[in-house]
């Protein structure tokens, strides 16, 4: 062995000390402050792994490299976290309000808005960054407030900023509580916000249900086929709960399956941050970028409620359409919050499920747009 | 930039169709599968019968 391979201090570079930094910031937010532990905490102790010298778990062979080949650069992962998410998701609320999805598609405008900027900043107008199109879309999917579907969209155009895409979406899921309310303050009234709507006492039968999954696989699938495997994947988790006779495999979707993966794909991620490729202006861009990304679907959602509000004769609170886009349940919870600091008496929970769990469809959609139209563009 | 204006344009349109198009069947699994009727108290009184047959014939 080497004389420089026996003691890794010898080999570390401030890069690597800012990267180790970094894992223990996000283990901190995790344990301490309880922000996102599931996904902070593995993320950040895959960040310090990646980032020991002469560790050698991302060379290949070792066991992040793995991780990632087996599980990431394949599309693995994501696909089995969306059966665990759909198990875990009640359509219930969207059912009942067919209407609230056209907020969730609304709020897609913060992928395609953000896309927009980025290729304007790289190769598409000012060139201040090394953003290519593709680039371009993958940061612009951070948008969709979705992990899985930032993973799959950015892995799948092969994006060189595919790790810091994936870190910067899971970030600003867990600040939504922090980046929403501000946007939604600003974007509507104290009378709009205040605005009771009634809860619903119309139910969907069970036979709806168990079809609806089946339903939005073709109807999704037929219309943008590269969507299918990760509609497929949340359809088939929301069926296995459904069903009614397949409990067993649904709480298994939602335990075992779920919270391995999420382990993995935590540490994986974490491992895809090392320092050479991640301390880049392109990366500071790209978390910058992860900001406009959540505050443009945030706003094109309220702007889309603020005109349901008009047209239906003041009976929806235009606050729910801050939860079109996907991070679920976080923002259904922060319109129930905002709502509530205005009318005491103001539960708007089940409206913003609806338009949560539509904006969960949405983003699916819109990833699935954007792949099948970036060979006719770029 | 002109064509990412058009994949914006696109890309939003596909989401927007696409959604419209779920809503729309929402609407009809709404329609024609409504929530079964809780088990009839007065399951031997004239007429509850018939109502009851007229919805399993819309399923």
């Amino acid at each position: 062995m080497p004389e420089g391979e026996l003691l890794g201090v010898f080999a570390l570079t401030w890069q690597a000390a800012v990267m180790l930094g970094l894992g223990g910031l996000l283990i901190y937010l995790g344990i301490a402050r309880q922000v996102e532990p599931v996904l902070l905490v593995p993320i950040g102790m895959g960040i310090i792994l990646a980032n020991i010298p002469l560790g050698g778990l991302t060379e290949a062979g070792g066991f992040l490299a793995v991780l990632k080949k087996a599980g990431i650069d394949t599309e693995l992962f994501p696909l089995l976290i969306f059966i665990g998410v759909g198990a875990m998701i009640d359509f219930g609320s969207l059912l009942e309000r067919p209407y609230t999805v056209f907020l969730g598609a609304a709020a897609q405008f913060g992928i395609f808005g953000t896309f927009f900027l980025a290729y304007f900043l790289g190769d598409g107008g000012l060139r201040l960054f090394d953003f290519s199109f593709k680039d371009a879309v993958s940061i612009g999917i951070i948008g969709s407030a979705d992990g899985p579907t930032s993973i799959y969209v950015a892995t799948t155009l092969g994006s060189k900023y595919a790790a810091s895409i994936v870190v910067a979406a899971y970030s600003y899921m867990a600040l939504v509580p922090i980046i929403q309310p501000p946007i939604m303050r600003a974007l509507t009234t104290e009378a709009e916000r205040r605005l009771a709507m009634p809860a619903r006492t119309k139910k969907v039968s069970r036979r709806t249900r168990v079809v609806f999954p089946i339903v939005t696989v073709l109807v999704v699938g037929l219309i943008a086929p590269k969507a299918t495997p990760l509609i497929g994947t949340l359809m088939f988790g929301n069926l296995l709960r459904e069903a009614g006779v397949l409990e067993r495999l649904s709480q298994a979707a939602q335990n075992e399956m779920a919270n391995i993966v999420t382990i993995l794909l935590g540490l994986t991620v974490g491992g895809m941050m090392e320092a050479r490729d991640f301390l880049r202006p392109e990366t500071i861009m790209i978390y910058i970028m992860g900001v406009v990304a959540f505050a443009a679907g945030t706003a094109a959602g309220l702007l889309l409620g603020k005109l349901m509000y008009v047209a239906s004769g003041k009976r929806i609170n235009p606050l729910i359409g801050a939860a079109g886009i996907s991070a679920f349940p976080m923002c259904a919870r922060v319109v129930q919050k905002v709502g509530l600091e205005a009318n005491p008496h103001n539960h708007l929970l089940m409206h913003a499920a609806g338009a949560n769990t539509a904006g969960q469809i949405a983003s699916v959609v819109a990833g699935g747009a954007a792949l099948v139209l970036v060979p006719f563009f770029a | 930039m002109l064509k990412a204006t058009w994949f914006v344009l696109a890309g939003m349109g596909i989401v927007f169709a696409t959604l419209s198009l779920l809503v729309l069947m929402m609407s009809a699994l709404n329609r024609w599968l409504p929530p079964e009727q809780a088990p009839a108290r007065d399951e031997g009184q004239p007429g509850t019968r018939g109502a009851r047959t007229t919805r399993a014939g819309h399923a």
